[in-house]
């Protein structure tokens, strides 16, 4: 599927595949990613689970521009990343915590982004009304985030990542500040727009039925590697090993554990 | 620090999509508790674009403006859209200025006048009737106009008939708004010097929004009906929204 370039208002494949090779990264002597491997074809939705303090997050931050790798090749539609600045990657991230400006209003919120870019004002508004109505916020563009709900802000910062026109999404657990309900309608509306969008999208989650209705494929890390790739499905019927399966634990999964400890 | 974070980063109940539109006062009230700081600054900018003297009509019809867009739930770039209408509605708004100022001062001093000599013969109570209604009209017609030229640019002339045939049409909402423009001052004036920051802070953008409340309505149905009978389209607010 192709990305409507808002620009021309035609449809033009602007989606960036990653690619990352050896890519490791320490804090201190505290290593979070030992050489991970990952690639992810333009348009797909690849989701990143793993327990807390896996890395997860660094990666999706490595990604961004916003780390540096301490080794390894990181490229983003072919591009190696090296010099490049997190502002000239094209990517969008969305926060946990909506990372919105709590004293402007929602429009100027998607503007600010665009208004940086020095991007005309017609064009401004006419990015932000589409982005509106896609995530049917029409009705919030003049409040401010205070009164919002959680999931009319999370929302917001889909649309704020949506108007940039973005060839990557880099989510980082954006649901899990959400209530069931919220959480529940933010998840389709993410599979909409990757739908409608068609570029590729990066979310990280530490629920694992999260990953398997939302991503294409699903990249599972544990103790700073990446402990298996593929789809959901095959994720939950030939889990690699114990870590996975515990993760993924349908009847296969329970079956692979007792087998290994047989 | 976390009580600063909280604050700015706690969630709110949720603001309902299928809430009906305010309505009258109800909706006046909404646009100052969502727009009162706006409302503030605003004031300092008409201040401060008002101090040249020769400023004060277009620094009142770019706050008319911010207003306008603020009732009509559109977003406001207060500095950008201030500047903008002061710059492109200066000549027009000093012209309305210059008219407004004398058609008002010079019937209000014709009563004044009235008034003395009315305590020697009665008679002149008529003229005196006479000076101040049409002083009062001149007013209604000046909220109108005001109003209007926020709203939408348009030539001289065909403002001043419209802002005359909407002070015929319905001046009660106008003389309502001025009113509360006076009861602001008259409360400056009263409580002076509790009061002593009130026009620094609401006295000018609140008068403002007050009128822009008051006669919006009508005069957003005013530029419908002449585009009507044009075969123009009135894209500016929207009537149903103001009432």
């Amino acid at each position: 599927m192709a990305l409507l370039d808002l620009d021309t208002a035609t449809p033009t494949p602007i989606r960036s595949g990653v690619s990352m090779r050896g890519v490791s990264k320490s804090f201190g002597k505290t290593r979070v990613l030992d050489a991970v491997d990952i690639e992810i074809a333009p348009g797909e939705f690849l989701a990143i689970v793993g327990p807390s303090g896996c890395g997860k997050s660094t990666l999706l931050r490595l990604i961004a521009g916003l780390e540096d790798p301490d080794a390894g090749e990181l490229r983003i539609g072919g591009r190696l990343m090296e010099d490049v600045s997190s502002r000239q990657r094209n990517v969008a991230m969305v926060f946990q915590h909506f990372a919105l400006y709590p004293h402007l209003t929602v429009f100027r919120n998607l503007a600010t982004p665009l208004e940086l870019k020095k991007l005309p004002r017609a064009e401004i508004e006419r990015r932000i009304h589409e982005a509106a109505e896609l995530l049917d916020i029409a009705y919030l563009l003049n409040r401010k985030p205070r009164l919002m709900s959680g999931g009319q802000r999370q929302r917001v910062a889909l649309a704020r990542a949506m108007v940039r026109n973005p060839s990557l999404f880099l989510l980082d657990e954006p649901l899990s500040n959400l209530d069931a309900q919220h959480r529940a309608e933010l998840r389709t509306e993410i599979a909409k727009l990757h739908q409608r969008l068609g570029a590729t999208f990066v979310y990280v989650t530490h629920d694992p039925a999260e990953a398997t209705i939302l991503a294409d494929r699903i990249a599972v890390l544990g103790d700073g590697i990446v402990q298996q790739i593929g789809t959901p499905e095959e994720l939950r019927t030939q889990p690699a090993n114990d870590f996975v399966a515990a993760f993924f634990g349908g009847p296969q999964a329970v079956r692979h554990v007792v087998g290994v400890a047989r | 620090m976390n009580w600063l974070r909280h604050f700015w980063t706690r969630t709110g109940p949720g603001i309902r999509k299928d809430a009906p539109p305010k309505t009258g006062f109800a909706l006046l009230a909404d646009v100052i508790a969502r727009n009162w700081w706006e409302l503030v600054q605003l004031n300092l900018l008409i201040l401060l674009a008002c101090l040249p003297l020769v400023t004060i009509p277009a620094a009142l019809v770019a706050g008319a403006r911010i207003c306008t867009l603020m009732l009509e739930d559109k977003p406001v770039y207060l500095g950008r859209d201030f500047l903008e209408a002061f710059r492109q509605l200066f000549w027009k708004a000093t012209a309305l200025g210059l008219i407004a100022t004398v058609t008002i001062t010079l019937p209000a001093y014709a009563a004044f006048i009235f008034l003395q000599a009315a305590r020697d013969s009665i008679i002149l109570a008529l003229p005196l009737a006479i000076a101040a209604s049409t002083a009062l009209f001149a007013a209604i017609a000046a909220a109108y106009a005001l109003t209007l030229l926020a709203l939408r640019d348009q030539p001289l002339g065909l403002l001043l008939k419209r802002a005359l045939l909407g002070g015929l049409a319905r001046p009660l909402p106008a003389l309502a708004a001025i009113a509360i423009v006076a009861l602001l001052w008259a409360l400056h004036v009263v409580f002076y010097p509790v009061s002593i920051f009130m026009p620094v802070l609401i006295n000018f953008s609140f008068g403002t929004l007050a009128v822009i409340f008051g006669v919006h309505e009508a005069a957003v149905r005013l530029l419908a009906f002449q585009s009507a009978t044009d075969g123009a389209t009135y894209a500016g607010g929207s009537a149903k929204r103001a009432q």
